[in-house]
């Protein structure tokens, strides 16, 4: 593959922020896509728009823009902008590029795209994998509570989104003010942040026993381990409170778009753990995922990912009903496949990090193009993002993980710590 | 206003002339431990003065646990409601002195209300099981608690007066108090008693976690400090005052004038303080539980047919102010909920008359008017930036009201001094009113309903010392503002209103033995009691929270109150038994057992299933020796069985352990001395084994191994 310089990565990623589109230079070499690949829609080749115009051009039908991520609705638009595609067209694009396959449909219905190569031992719904028939062969989730109360909290989530940092203008005071009540209502998302514990990290254990980090002193033990209180919970309380005294909103609606996105991150996580002695916590772990949404819809992070990072969208969504399809196939009130709930929850986390990583290369992105503001908002979102990164990171590569976390220690925004981060970022996270 | 309140007073003192110092039970109903005191024939029991003295109860409702039938459960340390045959809150009737407390806002399952009486007020409470709605009305389903206060007891000396101070500790919760009363005649024209009282709790210790029955999970309710035993949410202060004259006006007419002044702070409701599963130090807190209430009573024996008359008009104010604070993210939610009753009530019962030699005919006679208006609101409170918000509803709808109203009798109909039958009946009429909210999607409310119920009964005196009895009692409850409008958390899941339900009315069916002789005291009932449309909890989806409810949404569980579409049915028995043995030895026992079932209310057509926190078998023992020079030692076991039998809520209900709670026995030793009437002292030797244990259905543990202690000085 020809390298794709980096000041047109950057370029191309800011068309999944909705920003002005920055064409690439003439002369810059652009790669060829090869969808066979497991790094087939690897940002380079997502975001190369001029590719996908030619591309567009070549298909035969009518495109059903609805089965397009916001990104590439985007790029579609500026390839009409640009005159270089007539018309979108497309019946069955065989040979269409990673960036066309992962928009379009397939078979006249809207894409359940997967242009990620799944490992061996993932589960695939419908397809062929080396697991046993069970519940979600048919591609749904399956609940086993007719409701599921962190619907209502993703609900939450999206009402905040939209006061907060959906919106063109500045938020207000009151936008704030408006905001906190949301996130403050009983059982809603607060009391959740105020008790979310990262199962990606072991208990905290005192004398030989298990400590909660519910209970008094806890969470000053282990911030890791007990991230609601000792983390998210202080970056969303700050920010409320100096943006509902009018103080950077830009900035504080980000720290909180961050610290949420981070914990409905780590709540779909531990649901699915936690599912082992609980089976109505693999429900939770959808809906904290999904908004109790269809695959085709999704609020909260499966709309993030949806509109940004749709391939990612798709593999957390197998991912899930990986974890479902375990505890159908481990039927016992608390479940004894623990290796098949690890292949289950592995497949998930996978995607999910992909997709935060994604997510961090856009808003990387986002902050050199911006200015002011919004570029300082780019850059809190950072700051609070990367370091989620940092567990899984190093656990990948050590190396890069340190190379990423050390970009962003005193990230500017100037373009080559960005083109930086975007090489450690492609390094470590690949589609799963 | 007042005006108008002394002319309609000077209306009533003109009626008759003189009566008795109080209005005292039906002769027929003698101060045994096990029968009915107030309505004769009826199952029932009264915990007297002598029993609060050595049993030192830690509340009015703590009073009742040696009482056949009533099984007290715990949401918090400063709250305690009584199941009476396997009911409470809103389908018993608490009264104060005849006058109801039950109004308007009493909600489902169990409440806090009967512990807003001061214990070291009350000279006795009565206890009347079955349904009793002809006499009580509206909520008596499955029974009635009268509390009884203290009337001045310094006699007739001219000008006199009298003062006692009393102490108490107790070591479990740090409990300290005290009452200061002065009981003066004013030249006999008239008799005051007067008091103030205060105690200050601190957190309870119990004697650990209570674990489910055949597990060893903890469940989350209560939380516990570092030392495994104390639980956290408990602990409260309240300062109490009561101001009660009686002036005789005549020989046979008597005014009493009562003002009784409840306030509670700071107590915090055990199972949400902290809520399952949340931050240590998030709590729900009864910042404010008030009751006042005022009344004046006439009491007059106006002729044969009214022979005891009275007349009482009363008004009351409950006053409740939550605050749910979340310090982790600077949040306090805020609630008040203010209900003002003024009530007036007439009964009047006749002399035994004799129509033929050997039949006697009696009559009872009442009537009661009782109008409820509701203050509510609630709000969000940030306290870092120190802003309050005010949601566009509280608990309930603010101005809304209810009436509750209704006219009984009575009649008793003995034949030859060996069997007598009694009937009677009440027609009702129940009115609610509340406006809607838009904002939250709240209908409007203008309903009421007009029930009539009726009961029989027959006593048969077999021979001296053996009485059988039967009753067959109606009882009914007309929905409250609670049911048709609040929204709120409850233990097993957020509740929404449904403003369609239609009253629930009950039969209770009942048959008892009575033995009674010099030495022995023994009565025994069996009951069957169907609840026709009774008002239970069923499971909603999401979709069914209303709009702008994000409390319900959030929830794990959602429930809305439905009129069952069968009957919900309890089989139960209970009695008492006391002897009196030589030296001054007294046994008393009792035993208790329910078995409730109602209609699944996910689906009428599946299994039917257990009633929402039906007690298990349960009794208790005491002993007691008197001596002559005014010791007494004594010991009170209470046991009760495993309560497996869980309702759908109760699974759901984190105040329930895992399978259901496990059984438990616990003993305390009693003593005391009296000094003439000056000193007098009583010590509680509590929780002697230490055992963890846990009432089924509460919040709180049990206290642990601890004492009790209580000192009086009068002078």
């Amino acid at each position: 593959m020809k390298a794709l310089s980096k000041h047109c990565i950057i370029s191309l990623l800011l068309l999944g922020l909705s920003t002005p589109l920055i064409g690439c230079e003439d002369d810059d070499p652009i790669e060829e896509n090869n969808p066979t690949e497991n790094n087939a829609t690897s940002k380079k080749e997502q975001l190369d728009c001029a590719a996908a115009c030619t591309d567009l051009g070549s298909c035969g039908a009518d495109l059903d823009v609805s089965c397009l991520s916001d990104f590439q609705q985007t790029c579609v638009a500026q390839c009409e902008q640009d005159g270089s595609v007539a018309g979108f067209a497309q019946v069955s694009c065989a040979t269409a590029t990673a960036f066309v396959d992962s928009a379009l449909a397939l078979e006249g219905t809207c894409a359940q795209v997967n242009t990620c190569a799944p490992d061996a031992s993932d589960y695939s719904p419908g397809g062929d994998d080396t697991w046993d028939a069970c519940i979600s062969d048919a591609g749904t989730y399956e609940r086993f509570e007719p409701s599921i109360s962190s619907a209502g909290r993703v609900a939450g989530f999206e009402e905040i989104a939209d006061l907060l940092w959906r919106k063109d203008a500045s938020p207000s005071k009151a936008d704030f003010l408006a905001a906190r009540e949301i996130y403050a209502a009983g059982e809603g998302l607060d009391s959740r942040v105020q008790r979310r514990e990262d199962e990606h990290y072991p208990a905290v254990v005192e004398n030989g026993e298990v400590l909660q980090c519910r209970d008094e002193g806890v969470p000053a033990k282990d911030s890791d381990r007990c991230v609601g209180p000792a983390q998210i919970s202080p970056i969303i309380n700050t920010a409320f409170e100096a943006g509902i005294d009018g103080k950077d909103p830009w900035v504080n609606a980000a720290k909180i778009e961050a610290a949420l996105t981070w914990f409905m991150y780590v709540s779909t996580h531990k649901e699915a753990i936690t599912c082992t002695v609980k089976k109505k916590d693999c429900d939770s772990a959808y809906a904290y995922y999904t908004g109790d949404k269809p695959r085709a819809e999704g609020i909260g992070l499966a709309g993030i990912f949806k509109r940004q990072v749709p391939q990612a969208h798709e593999r957390v969504w197998d991912g899930l009903l990986a974890v479902r399809c375990w505890r159908d196939l481990d039927g016992e009130e608390e479940a004894i496949n623990l290796d098949l709930r690890d292949r289950a929850v592995n497949q998930m986390d996978k995607a999910l990090l992909y997709g935060l990583s994604q997510l961090v290369g856009q808003r990387t992105a986002q902050a050199l193009a911006y200015e002011k503001n919004q570029r300082s908002a780019a850059l809190a979102w950072l700051e609070i993002m990367v370091p989620v990164l940092e567990r899984s990171a190093s656990e990948i590569n050590a190396t890069t993980s340190t190379s990423l976390q050390s970009t962003f220690t005193s990230y500017t925004g100037a373009q080559g710590q960005a083109e930086s981060a975007l090489d450690d970022l492609e390094t470590l996270y690949v589609c799963p | 206003m007042r005006a108008r309140a002394l002319t309609f007073l000077c209306v009533l003192l003109l009626w008759g002339d003189a009566h008795e110092a109080r209005a005292q039970p039906t002769e027929d109903g003698a101060r045994t431990t096990t029968r009915a005191p107030l309505e004769p024939g009826e199952a029932g029991s009264r915990v007297g003065r002598d029993d609060l003295q050595r049993r030192q109860p830690r509340s009015a409702p703590d009073a009742l646990v040696y009482e056949p039938g009533v099984f007290v459960q715990q949401t918090a340390h400063a709250q305690g409601s009584a199941f009476v045959r396997g009911r409470t809150g809103q389908q018993t009737v608490l009264l104060f002195d005849g006058i109801r407390l039950n109004n308007a806002l009493f909600r489902q399952g169990p409440n806090q209300y009967f512990f807003t009486i001061d214990a070291r007020t009350i000279h006795h409470i009565d206890v009347t099981r079955g349904s009793a709605s002809t006499v009580y009305g509206t909520d008596a389903i499955a029974g009635a608690i009268n509390a009884v206060p203290l009337d001045p007891q310094i006699g007739k000396r001219g000008w006199a007066a009298r003062t006692t101070v009393q102490g108490q500790y107790a070591s479990a919760d740090g409990l300290v108090g005290g009452r200061l009363q002065l009981d003066a005649s004013l030249q006999d024209k008239v008799y005051v008693l007067a008091g103030v009282g205060y105690r200050s709790a601190g957190r309870l210790e119990s004697s650990g976690p209570v674990t489910g029955v055949d597990n060893d999970d903890v469940p989350e309710v209560p939380r516990f400090e570092q030392d495994g035993r104390t639980q956290l949410g408990t602990g409260f202060d309240e300062l109490t005052m009561d101001v009660r004259a009686l002036v005789p006006l005549t020989k046979r007419v008597r005014l009493v004038a009562a003002y009784y002044d409840y306030r509670q702070f700071d107590s915090p409701r055990t199972d949400q303080c902290p809520p399952p599963e949340a931050p240590f130090d998030e709590c729900l807190t009864y910042e404010e539980q008030f009751r006042q209430l005022g009344y004046l009573r006439l009491n007059a024996h106006i002729n044969p047919t009214l022979r005891r008359t009275q007349l009482t008009l009363s008004v009351q104010r409950q006053h409740e102010r939550r605050a749910l604070a979340r310090p982790g993210s600077f949040t306090t939610n805020g609630g008040r909920d203010d209900v003002t009753s003024w009530g007036l009530d007439w009964r009047s019962s006749s002399v035994w008359f004799k129509p033929h030699p050997n039949h006697k005919l009696k009559w009872m006679w009442g009537a009661q008017l009782y109008k409820d208006r509701v203050s509510s609101t609630a709000w969000i409170t940030f306290t870092d930036n120190n802003i309050t918000r005010l949601r566009s509803r509280g608990q309930y709808i603010e101005g809304s009201s209810a009436l509750n109203s209704g006219l009984w009798t009575l009649g008793s109909w003995r034949l030859y001094d060996t069997l007598t039958l009694r009937a009677g009946a009440r027609a009702a009429h129940v009115a609610l009113e509340s406006p809607s909210d838009e904002e939250s999607a709240t209908e409007s409310i203008d309903t009421a309903w007009n029930p009539l119920v009726g009961n029989l009964g027959a006593e048969w005196w077999v021979n001296p010392w053996l009485t059988l009895l039967a009753n067959l009692d109606q009882g009914f409850r007309a929905p409250n503002l609670d049911d048709l409008t609040s929204r709120q958390r409850t233990g097993p899941g957020y509740q929404i209103e449904n403003p369609n339900l239609e009253p629930e009315r009950a039969l209770t069916s009942e048959v008892g033995v009575r033995v009674s002789n010099s030495w022995l005291e023994f009565d025994a009932w069996g009951y069957r009691s169907s609840l026709a449309q009774a008002i239970t909890r069923a499971p909603r989806q999401s979709s069914d929270c209303p709009v702008n409810t994000p409390d319900c949404i959030n929830s794990r569980t959602y429930l809305q109150l439905v009129n069952a579409p069968a009957d919900a049915i309890i089989w139960g028995a209970e009695g008492g038994l006391k002897v009196s043995l030589p030296h001054r030895m007294h046994v008393r026992a009792t035993l208790s057992w329910a078995w409730g079932s109602g209609p699944n209310p996910t689906d009428a057509t599946l299994d039917r299933v257990p009633i929402s926190r039906i007690p298990p078998l349960n009794g208790t023992v005491e002993g007691l020796w008197r001596s002559t020079n005014g010791w007494y030692v004594g010991t009170g076991l209470r046991w009760a069985s495993a309560q497996t039998r869980l309702s759908l809520s109760d699974v759901s209900d984190a105040r329930i352990p895992r399978g259901g709670t496990p059984g438990f026995a616990t003993i305390d030793l009693r003593t005391g001395y009296k000094w003439k009437d000056v000193v007098r002292t009583n010590l509680v030797l509590e929780n002697l084994t230490d055992t963890a244990y846990r009432y089924h259905g509460s919040s709180v543990n049990g206290p642990a191994r601890g004492l009790r202690f209580n000192i009086e000085g009068s002078f």
